[in-house]
Order: structure tokens, then sequence, then C-alpha cells
């Protein structure tokens, strides 16, 4: 796919406003599904790691400051880029099943999921110790599914 | 020996990302800074903006949620003013019964209605009281606003009423400031009225009356009320009229009465059994 920022910053914007106004209510038994950690995925198959770490930091950013996490998105994304990239960009090659690309993207969302809570409960945002198993499994599973309907929909 | 250097450029992204976790972290930690209050209210403010369109729609939602809370809320409740007012009818029952036995000169045995069958077709009472009980044949059931019926057979512990609705009951009674003396009795035309018979015409009878027993049966003591004059008829070719009484006791929410326990004059008894011995 030809690499263009401005295209970029557009899909990363469109998915910003679909997570603020749109994912952040549409919650099951209080689990969200985060559509940014798919659009980051998303730029890991098809950019570059450095092109992918600036897009993913400045969309994590933005999502930081519009949700009031400040900085938790910006380090689990970044860590997210550094640790998946050359995994997603390789599988991406390979042409998966949908049902591979559910388990890829689960597998991703569980490990993403659970470096994010625990820095949320570095910064004092979330108080994740009761319900830790259920945000963490629940949030990657339903970031998963959405993930995969997405992968559906725009898949040829 | 050699050393290799590692060049910048291999290692490029890892030193951007670590400069953005160290940004990310400096992030979380000034978070809580003063200084750092007014870039937080300033984004609060953006966000606000946009989440404002969706508010509307969280309303709506939570509005929904309450909407059938409440209608829960409402159900549970009508079904307990239901309930209160039930109990509150019995507790009235019950203390207008309570005071009447504290004031009768009769001993009396309180009873719940077991079964009431009010069609038309042999009416009758059951109560949960008996010979056991000290229940007989023959006593007047009564409560709090007159009399009910009498009983006509004991069981151990379960005793069958006749109501005043029934063709075969009977009762000699007395119509209040008058001299006035008749027998009570039911038609079978409606389950609203009973009827008077043998009063002679030349008594002046009022609606409105009250009606109560005489006494002059050995069967039932004096002054039981029964009920109230609604109108008087003249008997066709009898010198007598028909008083129609509507009874005080609703039968339709009748759940609990007391027997009198009452026990005729054992004198009058006898009398009343050599009367009949003499003319059999």
């Amino acid at each position: 796919m030809k690499q263009s920022l401005g295209l970029d910053l557009i899909i990363a914007f469109i998915f910003l406003t679909m997570q603020i106004m749109l994912f952040r209510h549409l919650d099951i038994l209080g689990l969200q599904a985060d559509v940014m950690f798919l659009f980051v995925l998303w730029i890991c198959a098809h950019r570059n790691r450095t092109y992918a770490l600036g897009i993913a930091a400045v969309s994590a950013l933005m999502l930081d400051i519009l949700t009031d996490t400040w900085g938790v998105h910006l380090f689990s994304k970044t860590l997210l880029v550094l640790g998946a990239q050359r995994l997603v960009s390789q599988q991406a090659e390979n042409k998966l099943l949908p049902g591979q690309t559910f388990m890829l993207i689960l597998s991703i969302a569980i490990v993403y999921n659970l470096v994010f809570l625990l820095v949320s409960s570095f910064a004092g945002i979330y108080d994740t110790n009761l319900m830790f198993i259920k945000y963490w499994i629940g949030n990657s599973v339903y970031t998963a599914l959405v993930g995969i309907i997405f992968y559906l929909l725009t898949s040829d | 020996m050699r050393i290799v250097f590692t060049k910048i450029g291999d290692i490029r992204d890892q030193l951007i990302g670590t400069g953005l976790l160290i940004i990310a972290l400096t992030l979380m930690v000034a978070r809580q800074d003063d200084a750092f209050q007014n870039v937080r209210k300033a984004s609060l403010t953006v966000i606000s903006y946009v989440e404002a369109p969706l508010s509307n729609v969280r309303v709506y939602r939570s509005a929904l949620r309450t909407n059938a809370a409440l209608e829960q809320n409402t159900i549970m409740l009508q079904d307990e003013v239901s309930r209160l007012r039930s109990l509150r009818e019995e507790n009235d029952a019950l203390r207008a019964l309570l005071d009447m036995r504290e004031n009768s000169e009769y001993d009396m045995q309180p009873v719940r209605v077991v079964t009431k069958n009010l069609t038309g077709i042999n009416n009758n009472i059951l109560i949960n009281a008996g010979s056991n009980q000290g229940v007989q044949v023959g006593m007047p059931v009564v409560n709090h606003e007159g009399l009910v019926g009498t009983v006509i057979i004991t069981a151990s512990n379960h005793a069958q009423v006749l109501p005043l609705f029934n063709r075969q009951f009977r009762a000699s009674i007395n119509i209040e400031d008058s001299r006035a003396y008749g027998i009570l009795s039911w038609e079978s035309g409606n389950l609203s009225e009973l009827v008077i018979n043998f009063v002679p015409q030349t008594i002046p009878v009022a609606d409105g009356l009250r009606v109560h027993t005489s006494g002059l049966s050995s069967q039932m003591p004096p002054n039981i009320p029964i009920g109230k004059v609604v109108r008087t008829e003249p008997e066709p070719g009898r010198e007598t009229q028909r008083i129609y009484v509507r009874p005080f006791v609703n039968f339709t929410s009748l759940a609990e009465a007391h027997v009198l326990l009452f026990h005729p004059d054992p004198e009058i008894t006898q009398l009343e059994e050599e009367w009949r011995e003499a003319f059999k």
C-alpha cells in the first residue's frame, strides 16, 4: 500500500473519532473495544516501524488528551508498535484466514491490554484490582471481535 | 580484535520508542502536577463539546432504564398498597369484633369463615369452630355489624351456619321504637333483602327503623341487630304487612365472626317440651 502521511492522519482521525464518539459508548457490561489499537495494528501491518511509531504516537497522544489519560495510551501503543510491528507485518504478507487473523489480534490484544491496565494502574487512572481479569480478557475479546469485523469488511 | 559499534540507524526505532516512552511516563507523572491542570482543563473542555451530542443519547438510554425500574417499583408499591388496604380492612373488622366481644354479656367463640356458599342455592357458611369449642346447634352467629345466622350442624372443629339468606332461616324480631314483632325470613328474591311477616298494618313502620332480635325465641338473645327497614307493603287480603329489611352484615366481605355461646333458660326449654308433649 502506498504510504501517504496525509491519508494516514485522516484515517487516524476517523479512528480517533470513532473511539471517542462511538466505541466509548458501545460498552458491553462495562467492556470497551479499543479501535485505536486496531488502527495501530493496521499501521504496523502496512507501514514500516519508524513511520508506524510516529503515526501511533500522534494518534495515541491525541487519544490521551481527549480521554484525560495523559501518557497511558502513548506508552502502551508505543510498546505495541515496538513489540508487534515485525510480527504483524510478516503475518499480513501471509494472507491469514479470518480465524487465524482473529487469533492473532486476540493474542496481541491480550498482551497489549495487560500492559495497558498495568500502566493505567501505575498512572493511578484505573483501580483495576477488582475487575482486572474482566477488563483484561473482556476488552481483549471485544476488541478482537471488532477487529475481525473490520478485517472482513475491508479485505478483498 | 575489532570493536563493532552499532550504527544509530540500526537502533533508530528503539531510540524513538524510548523517547516516546519517556514522554509518556513524563505525562503520566506530570498529570497530577498543578501546572498541568490548565492543559487538562482545556482538553476536558474540548471533549465536552465533542461529547455533548452523545450525552442526549446516553440520557435517553438512562431514562429508559430508569423508566423500566420505576414501572417495576410502581407495580410493587401498588401490590404493597393493596395488601396494606386489605390488612387495614381486616384489622378494622377484628377490632370491631373485639369491641363487641368485650361489651357482650355472653361468652363468644371467635371463628373464621372457612367456606361461604351464597350462590342462591342452599346458601350456607362453614366456620372453623365446632363442638370442641363449645359450639352447639341453634347458637347465633354474629359479627360487629349484626346477626349472620344460626348454627345448624356441628362437627368436632367445624360447624355449618344457616345464614340470613337461606329459605329455612327464621328469627323472631322486633322493630325499634315500636312493639311490632314479626318473623324474619328470606324469600330468595335477591341477596340484599329480607322480609318480615305477621306485623299488623295498624302498626306504622317507617323506613330506616332498625330491626333486631326480639328474644321471644328461646334460640336467640334479644337485641342482636339485624338490619334496617327499607320499605313496607300491605299484604293483599290480610291485615298484616310485609316489611322489607336490608341486613347490616355485608356477606360479601364476611370473613370473621363470633358464635354467641348462648344457652336458653333450661326452665323455658322444659316448659316448651312439656307444651309440645301436651299437644302431641
